[in-house]
């Protein structure tokens, strides 16, 4: 056996020198599932920020935990930066490179700066000593002064397991911490053992299969192992230990891993989870709504009348509006995400998904990403994290935008409604086939994806399901906080950024009014001057209310011919003959090229092009949705929306790449542009594709 | 297999990565409730053999069977006599259980010889 | 473009209002806040590309780490 005792050379002494920002920075280690996320939030709380691994697409967090008593010299904090889980450090994966990579020194997150770090910490699962072990083994092997931070002791001592610490100190030859994330037991002595951690005293063995044998023994031997034996009182026969939750968990497990049972049960949970957000949401974003309309108000009342003024409530206000109003749904989905990875559920569904899913080319993992992306991309992609292999990740970031997300709603209805008008059964199912579609696309897309660009083995399914546990309130309160954060700051600047962008092509350059809303303004002063005039009351207030409509209406075509002129009016224009074989005029040109700032503001751009309401529109107004339902083209005659045009426009809207922010988010959890690029390149000539198949197939076989 | 250090308890007879003698066979050709030894791991690729190891499906631990098919999941005990009763789950397709070949039993070094690797 | 229309075009710029060049400088900063976050940054030549990553010296990073030999 190859293991030694060693003291700490000289050389390894002065390595622990103060280092340059005087800061030291411990990696947090660990198997997953071990609670070192919990153990990383109940050390540090909301002291930390996210960054990412330079080079890769692991994020990383970088919690400060202060020295206790400011008296004792050295360092006064620490940067504790959370790895990924892994089993063990030399494996061939992404995320022990990023581990190998940091401990020896040649990867730093990006806030952080380079160099080797001070001490490690490794997180080790009580209830699962000998395999936790061996990881501890491999970063003992690199001589940095390390702490074992012994965590679920709580559910250890459940378990009737004793476990000798002394001896495990002794063997391992680096201190070991009891403690308990969840409860808070022993966090205090962690973090003083991480302040004063020093190189270990023995080195473990270097071939992995000793060391394996080398974990196990130490194991035995803090868990009072002797002659075969087991100190737990409840030890079976078989020398195993009857673990009180084994037979609920081993009943339960085939009944949701099983096809038959378990996606019965699935639906109803995934069903539940969406509902609620649905629902729940609904009050803050009515909130926000009404806080954003009041703010509105507020600037054209108390402001000087100007450019700035119509800078800050249309376009400014309009997009951290078109932000906010994305966020209750947002933390809602990942909270209640996070409360169902927590009790282990999700490590089931992933599994029993798996299948459904491996034919495209995609893990069992994706579900929950795309999944997610049914309310918004955004959140979609960024939970794609939870897919253990870069390659299967990036294809599901690639096709999460396909999922018809809730933004893409108020365009089918709109549509749906018009191609069935007085038959809901068929708008239903209309509806679902455009979910499909969506849905179809992705996977399909994944497909090619994984057999050309991302071509490679998958992983293979092999998956550790952790013991079902109550989901911590806490946990799940600060990654939606984290998220949140994130979705806030990308997402915010993007939308904010086009909006602005649009607002200007929108409004430049000025036109004068046509004469035609002169003379109707004339019209509306006169009918005014009548309806005031006016004795008998019923007449006067017909009068009135028809001055009102006259003078309204003026503002709508007003509104309408400084738009076609504006900019954006002329792009679309420009535009027209490309998307003329796709059955659509410059009007409706003009509302797809507004909507890749937020989709759902293409029924509001249509509005307002089409002289039938304001930009603010509600796209639940019945009234000024029907007018532009009605709206004709140039020539005066044709609907904007035929039948044909109709159905080429549902189908572009459910395979277009429409929304800027998913391309930042993609940008950046991708780790590079061009895969955003690629996204929108694809989906957009899917989309085009499909929608001009669609309407030459239905002109040619005779539909107007 | 003793170490330098005067004041370390001698190993516990039996925990060493011992596979009774018996038939292999797949993973998948077990029963529900089985208990076995793994014996080796038949992966194509040695990376993913790394990760079973690295998960705790190593030569010389006991598995237990709680489903078969697709998917598989199984339970793993942990070596042999070991004490440790260490249980963790592991989910995996009913292709990866295929290849994971195993000696049925859950003796306590049977024969005293470490048999087939 | 004959000299006429981009007068005319001009014109309706309303160039004399303070307002109108600080809301066209913002709305600029808004474009390239946009172009930044979404092209890909081997086109943007001010974009900083260098990874943080120093140089690995083994061929294979595996086995290289055992800091014995300190």
């Amino acid at each position: 056996m190859s293991e030694r005792v060693a003291e700490a050379t000289p050389s390894e002494v002065s390595a622990r020198a103060m280092p340059a920002d005087g800061v030291l920075h411990v990696p947090l280690l660990g198997n997953p599932n071990t609670g070192k996320t919990t153990l990383f939030n109940a050390l540090c709380g909301l002291r930390h920020k996210t960054s990412n691994f330079p080079g890769t697409t692991q994020d990383a967090r970088i919690g400060t935990l202060r020295r206790a008593m400011t008296g004792d010299s050295g360092a006064p904090e620490i940067h504790l930066i959370d790895l990924p889980g892994i089993y063990s450090v030399e494996l061939d994966q992404s995320e022990a490179e990023v581990c190998r990579n940091v401990l020896a020194g040649r990867l730093s997150p990006k806030a952080e700066p380079f160099g080797d770090p001070e001490g490690v910490c490794v997180v080790v699962d009580a209830t699962n000593l000998p395999r936790n072990l061996v990881l501890v083994g491999e970063v003992l092997r690199r001589r940095l002064p390390t702490v074992v931070a012994l965590n679920m002791m709580d559910l250890a001592r459940q378990q009737g397991r004793q476990i000798n610490l002394r001896t495990l100190e002794e063997q391992l030859g680096c201190r070991v911490i009891a403690v308990s994330a969840r409860s808070g037991e022993g966090l205090e002595e962690l973090t003083a053992a991480l302040f004063a951690a020093t190189v270990p005293t023995r080195t473990p063995p270097g071939v992995q299969a000793e060391l394996e044998l080398w974990a196990d023994r130490i194991a035995s031997r803090a868990l009072g192992a002797s002659a075969g034996g087991l100190v737990a009182e409840s030890v079976g026969s078989t020398g195993t230990a009857a673990l009180p939750r084994a037979s609920l968990t081993d009943r339960l497990d085939p009944i949701l891993v099983s096809p038959w049972t378990g996606v019965p049960i699935f639906a109803a949970i995934m069903v539940g989870l969406f509902y609620t957000i649905f629902s729940v949401a609904h009050f803050p974003m009515d909130w926000i709504d009404a806080i954003f309309a009041w703010t509105t108000g507020w600037i054209e009342s108390h402001l000087p009348a100007g450019i700035l003024r119509d800078l800050l409530s249309q376009g400014v206000v309009a997009g951290v509006g078109a932000t906010v109003i994305f966020v209750p749904q947002i933390c809602l989905l990942f909270f209640l995400i996070s409360l169902l990875e927590d009790t282990g559920y999700l490590a089931r569904a992933a599994l029993l998904m798996d299948r459904v899913l491996r034919p495209f080319g995609l893990p069992g993992h994706a579900f929950v990403p795309l999944l997610s992306s049914h309310a918004c991309a955004l959140p979609g992609i960024m939970s794609a994290r939870v897919i253990p292999d870069p390659k299967d990740r990036l294809a599901t970031i690639l096709v999460a935008p396909f999922m018809t997300c809730s933004a893409r709603l108020p365009v089918y209805v709109l549509v749906t409604s018009l191609l069935f008008r007085d038959r809901p059964l068929m708008a239903g199912l209309a509806f679902v086939g455009c979910y499909a579609l969506g849905a179809g696309a992705g996977l399909i897309s994944a497909l090619i994806a994984r057999r050309t660009l991302l071509k490679g083995k998958s992983r293979p399914m092999v998956l550790e399901l952790p013991t079902y546990k109550l989901p911590s309130l806490r946990t799940a309160a600060i990654t939606t906080f984290d998220r949140g954060l994130v979705f806030l700051k990308n997402a915010g600047t993007n939308i904010l950024a086009i909006c602005i962008v649009l607002w200007w092509l929108g409004s430049y350059p000025r036109v004068t009014p046509p004469p035609e809303a002169e003379v109707m303004r004339q019209q509306a002063v006169e009918l005014r001057q009548i309806g005031e005039a006016e004795t008998v009351p019923e007449k006067k207030t017909h009068t009135l209310e028809q001055a009102g409509a006259q003078s309204e209406a003026a503002e709508r075509l007003i509104a309408a011919h400084a738009r076609e002129h504006s900019y954006v009016g002329r792009l679309g224009k420009t535009l027209e003959p490309v998307f003329r074989p796709l059955g659509y005029d410059w009007q409706l040109t003009i509302g797809v090229l507004t909507s890749f700032a937020a989709r759902e503001v293409f029924v509001s751009t249509m509005a307002v092009v089409v002289r039938a309401g304001d930009a603010d529109l509600d796209p639940g107004d019945a009234g000024a949705v029907q007018s532009v339902q009605e709206a004709t083209r140039s020539d005066g005659v044709t609907p904007i929306f035929t039948t044909a045009t109709c159905w080429s426009i549902l189908v572009y809207f459910v395979l277009a790449m429409q929304c800027l922010p998913t391309l930042a988010v993609t940008a950046k959890e991708s780790g590079s542009a061009k895969w955003a690029l690629l996204q929108f390149v694809w989906m957009s000539g899917v989309a085009y594709v499909a929608a001009l198949v669609v309407y030459q197939a239905l002109r040619l076989s005779g539909v107007a | 297999m003793s170490d330098s250090s005067a004041n370390v308890v001698l190993n516990p007879p039996g925990c060493v990565a011992e596979v009774p003698t018996g038939a292999l066979l797949a993973l998948a050709g077990l029963s529900p409730g089985e208990i076995a030894h793994v014996a080796t791991l038949g992966m194509d690729d040695p990376a993913d053999n790394a990760l079973l190891r690295a998960m705790g499906l190593r030569p010389g631990v006991r598995v237990r069977v709680i489903r078969l098919g697709q998917p598989s999941i199984v339970e793993v005990l942990g070596a042999e006599a070991c004490g440790c009763a260490c249980a963790s789950r592991i989910g995996l397709t009913k292709e990866l259980a295929a290849k994971v070949m195993v000696v049925r039993g859950e003796g306590q070094g049977v024969g005293g010889g470490s048999a087939a690797r | 473009m004959n000299v006429g229309v981009s007068n005319a075009v001009l014109a309706s710029l309303p160039v004399g209002d303070w307002q109108f060049w600080v809301a066209s400088v913002i709305a600029i900063g808004a474009l390239w806040v946009v172009i930044n976050s979404v092209v890909p940054s081997d086109w943007l030549p001010w974009k900083s590309k260098t990874k943080s990553t120093k140089a690995s010296l083994t061929i294979s990073a595996k086995r290289g780490e055992d800091r014995t030999d300190h």
